[in-house]
């Protein structure tokens, strides 16, 4: 057995020493669109209070022009939204170290996040840690599960990379393409091309997300900062008249659900369902004009919470920003 | 917990090492509170379920024992219709309610039957069968009652085969439980092997071709006769693939703890006859139903209507077996009637097959290479291109005529004219394997139909890949000729004992090289197929 333990054990060390060899110390390009977290961590470092966060999917980083947010709330923004494959349970455990009395948290997960059990993310959690290492210190168990289920893939991924580069062109996602909040500014002078999946809006939030809606709301009391709900876009076909009561019904149902979770909601989700020319290349991410749209929209809903707003209510609006 | 899991692999580690560790008397304990949690991972109240079935089977059992014949028909009767109960209750009755329902709409009579919103259980009907087959035992006094509860628990949720088989035989399995088993580093490493193997056929092929398979049956009617024709190819390799890796791991993981379980798959797309098929294919489910059914039904030994009958209830009732669908009774039932077919024709078949051959051995070498040139030069003359259904079957059959012309002279002739008639069988057993098989994975009796309808639609290359990358495309068709060059080296023995007799670095590589081969050919992977019975 004293054999068989200490071969077994060199051959599973030396299948994991390639997977991580692979995974870790391939070269990378420092300009991937995951490498960017390195740099929304570091703007929730320097960002003065009292500032708004912003987490969530990519749906935020296609679709919100925190310049307009910052100049209508006096508020510094860090907008945190870039992959929904980091699953729930990063997004609120990666901003916990640096919450603190003066932060306000806006968390827009997309629905498709709120229907999925699988809270502890895909593929980019693996990635993430390549970049970022740190990010391992906001692993939850979900996480762990998630790294070691995705760490073949990963590995995959890496090799394929080295033999056969993808090709870089207007509409590949890239690090460089980030304003200095955190908005991904690639997509909006370029045509859209969107590929249209199903829409998955769930009638009701799985336990997974109530449980980490609440254990985030608790931390938020805890370390003196608020936290509030705000809605992702969500496409729905321009003259599809069933599908929009189809979906409009879920959005309800959806909204009364989370009502239940005691945080304050910005907005109702029905007011960010547009149709598709306010989309770019999936059913998540708006283009420059949708951004703009929701945008608006959204700080429209904040004024039902006055202490959001450090500055007169003067704003009007301007076109959408493209400060890098 | 699915076996493709690391949760599994941590699981196992963690059984395993328990196990060995562990004096003897306390293992069952181990393994059944492992079994349980393993199976209450699914869902917690399954463990209710199972624990119904087994101490249903178990009382029964007791009972049973030295009880006159009429007493134990009692009994036995009781029990089976608890067991098929429970499983008619959570796999079948909304598919009678429907069936049912729909009956009533076509007569028009005004009637709901109601749904239940139960979930299936996972494995259901693998260890519903298996508690089936011991009652039976006992009934038939082939065995003695098992009178410790634990270890008849442990015969009855087993982790290794407890949701998706083998389909164990009580006269086997229990008596193995009592073993003292001791580390054998042999058998162990032998078991490891079988499981990398399972992992390789399950997350390098099933999963990749269903990538295929399940575009395709989004929605067929979108799609030209190729692609039907590929995803019924695909899906026949992705479900023998996914069945028979989760038989490998489960008796691969039996195996490393000393537990032999019975094999299940043996090379099936190598059968020469649909009968042959059958004696290959799910052995444990199809010798289950030859036990316990067909026998007693009277087999073959019954007027040839009887025997034709009994052969359509347990083929009709296998296929009812894998799926609360009509698609599933469809496809029992036609394998059932290919077997019927096959017993009528064999003779004539047989004359017929001589004949072919006969002529195929008397024609000369030299007709062979004229035919041979001249398909190639009518196809030239044409122009028709080689990468298109009509060229790629005549550069096939020309490479066949050209072949023959150079085999016909040669003294191996006689052995390569054989090898012609096996494949020819094969070739035929695997096709109608394919056909049935596209009700098997069909949503309903009408797309299959539709699928069987259009398979020679539009053939045409374009669009074949579907949108897949050609290396992706093109890996599909590799993994399953890794498959079958491993299953041919499979007819030569082992291949787990032909590595051991190899040197340990020459060993070691190959290992390395089949795990990275997994690694880099592996897809994010789903749930096994058979999970669902």
């Amino acid at each position: 057995m004293k054999k068989f333990l200490i071969k077994s054990t060199l051959f599973v060390a030396t299948v994991f020493a390639y997977i991580i060899g692979a995974v870790y110390f391939l070269p990378v390009d420092q300009d991937s669109y995951i490498a960017a977290t390195k740099d929304r961590h570091r703007n929730l470092e320097i960002t003065q209070r009292p500032r708004i966060i912003l987490i969530g999917g990519s749906s935020l980083a296609f679709g919100t022009d925190s310049d307009m947010i910052h100049r209508r709330t006096g508020q510094n923004v860090v907008n945190m939204g870039y992959h929904g494959g980091l699953g729930l349970q990063f997004y609120a455990n990666e901003i916990k170290p640096y919450l603190g009395r003066g932060d306000t948290v806006i968390a827009a997960f997309e629905y498709q996040l709120l229907a999925d059990p699988n809270v502890g993310g895909m593929a980019p959690i693996v990635e993430v840690t390549i970049f970022y290492p740190r990010a391992i210190c906001y692993f939850t168990p979900r996480n762990v599960k998630s790294y070691f289920d995705y760490l073949p893939i990963t590995f995959q991924r890496r090799l394929r990379g080295v033999f056969s580069p993808s090709t870089v062109d207007e509409h590949t996602y890239r690090r460089s393409k980030f304003n200095k909040y955190g908005d991904y500014l690639g997509h909006l002078n370029v045509a859209p091309h969107l590929g249209i999946s199903p829409q998955i809006v769930p009638e009701k939030l799985t336990d997974q997300a109530r449980d980490i809606y609440v254990e985030l709301r608790d931390y938020c009391v805890e370390k003196g900062a608020k936290l509030y709900i705000a809605f992702p876009p969500l496409m729905v076909e321009k003259g599809n008249g069933d599908k929009l009561r189809e979906v409009t019904g879920k959005l309800n149902s959806l909204y009364r659900d989370m009502e239940t979770l005691g945080i304050p909601m910005i907005g109702n989700p029905r007011d960010f369902v547009y149709p598709e020319e306010y989309f770019y290349d999936t059913i998540y991410h708006l283009n420059g004009s949708g951004r703009e749209m929701k945008t608006r929209e959204m700080i429209k809903a904040m004024k039902a919470y006055p202490s959001l707003f450090t500055v007169p209510d003067t704003f009007q609006g301007t076109p959408a920003s493209t400060q890098r | 917990m699915f076996f493709n899991s690391p949760e599994f692999l941590l699981f196992f580690t963690v059984v395993s090492i328990a196990f060995f560790a562990m004096p003897h008397r306390f293992r069952w304990i181990m393994l059944l509170g492992a079994s349980y949690f393993f199976y209450m991972c699914w869902n917690v109240n399954y463990g209710a379920l199972i624990l119904f079935t087994t101490a249903v089977v178990y009382g029964a059992g007791i009972l049973m024992h030295q009880k006159p014949k009429s007493t134990k028909s009692i009994i036995l009767t009781t029990a089976i219709v608890l067991c098929l109960g429970v499983l008619f209750l959570f796999k079948y009755y909304n598919f009678f309610a429907r069936s049912v329902q729909g009956f009533f709409d076509l007569v028009n009579v005004d009637r709901k039957m109601p749904l239940l919103g139960f979930l299936l259980p996972a494995g259901i009907s693998f260890y519903t069968f298996q508690s089936i087959g011991y009652i039976i035992d006992v009934y038939r006094g082939e065995r003695e009652p098992e009178r410790h509860f634990g270890i008849f628990a442990l015969y009855v949720s087993f982790f290794p085969q407890l949701v998706a088989g083998p389909i164990e035989r009580s006269k086997y399995l229990l008596p193995q439980f009592r073993k003292k088993m001791t580390f054998d580093y042999d058998r162990v490493t032998d078991g490891l092997k079988l499981m990398a193997w399972g992992f390789f056929k399950k997350l390098v092929v099933a999963d990749r071709l269903a990538l295929y398979v399940d575009r395709v049956h989004i929605n067929p009617q979108a799609h030209d006769g190729m692609v039907l024709i590929l995803s019924a190819i695909f899906f026949a390799w992705q479900v023998y693939c996914d069945f028979s890796a989760y038989s490998d791991i489960a008796i691969g993981s039996a195996q490393v703890m000393g537990y032999d379980l019975m094999d299940n798959f043996n090379r099936p797309f190598h059968a020469k006859t649909i009968n042959e098929f059958w004696s290959r294919w799910h052995i444990s489910l199809i010798t289950w139903f030859k036990d316990y059914l067909y026998i007693p039904l009277g087999g073959n030994r019954v007027p040839k209507w009887r025997w034709y009958l009994n052969i359509m209830i347990v083929f009709s009732l296998s296929g009812l077996w894998h799926g609360a669908q009509w698609t599933f009774v469809l496809w029992g039932s036609m394998n059932g009637l290919f077997i019927i077919i096959s017993h009528l024709t064999i003779k004539r078949r047989l004359i017929i097959k001589d004949k072919i051959f006969g002529l195929i051995a008397r024609v000369p070498a030299a007709v062979y290479g004229a035919a041979g040139a001249a398909v190639a030069a009518a196809a030239y003359w044409r122009g028709m291109q080689v990468w298109s259904p009509a060229g790629v079957v005549t550069a096939a059959a020309c490479a066949l005529l050209l072949f023959m012309a150079f085999v016909k002279t040669r003294s191996y002739f006689p052995k390569v004219l054989e090898g012609m008639k096996g494949f020819v069988a094969v070739f035929v057993t695997l096709n109608l394997f394919i056909f049935g098989a596209v009700f098997f994975r069909s949503q309903s009796v009408e797309v299959a139909l539709y699928i069987l309808a259009h398979l020679f639609d539009n053939l045409t290359f374009q669009g074949a890949a579907l949108g897949f990358s050609t290396a992706e495309f093109v890996a599909m068709f590799f993994v399953i000729i890794v498959v079958e060059v491993f299953h041919a080296i499979q007819r030569h023995g082992s291949i787990r004992h032909m590595l051991r007799e190899k040197p340990l670095l020459v060993r070691w590589a190959l290992y390395h090289l089949f795990v990275f081969g997994i690694l880099i050919g592996m897809y994010k992977t789903m749930q096994f197929i058979y999970f669902q019975f």
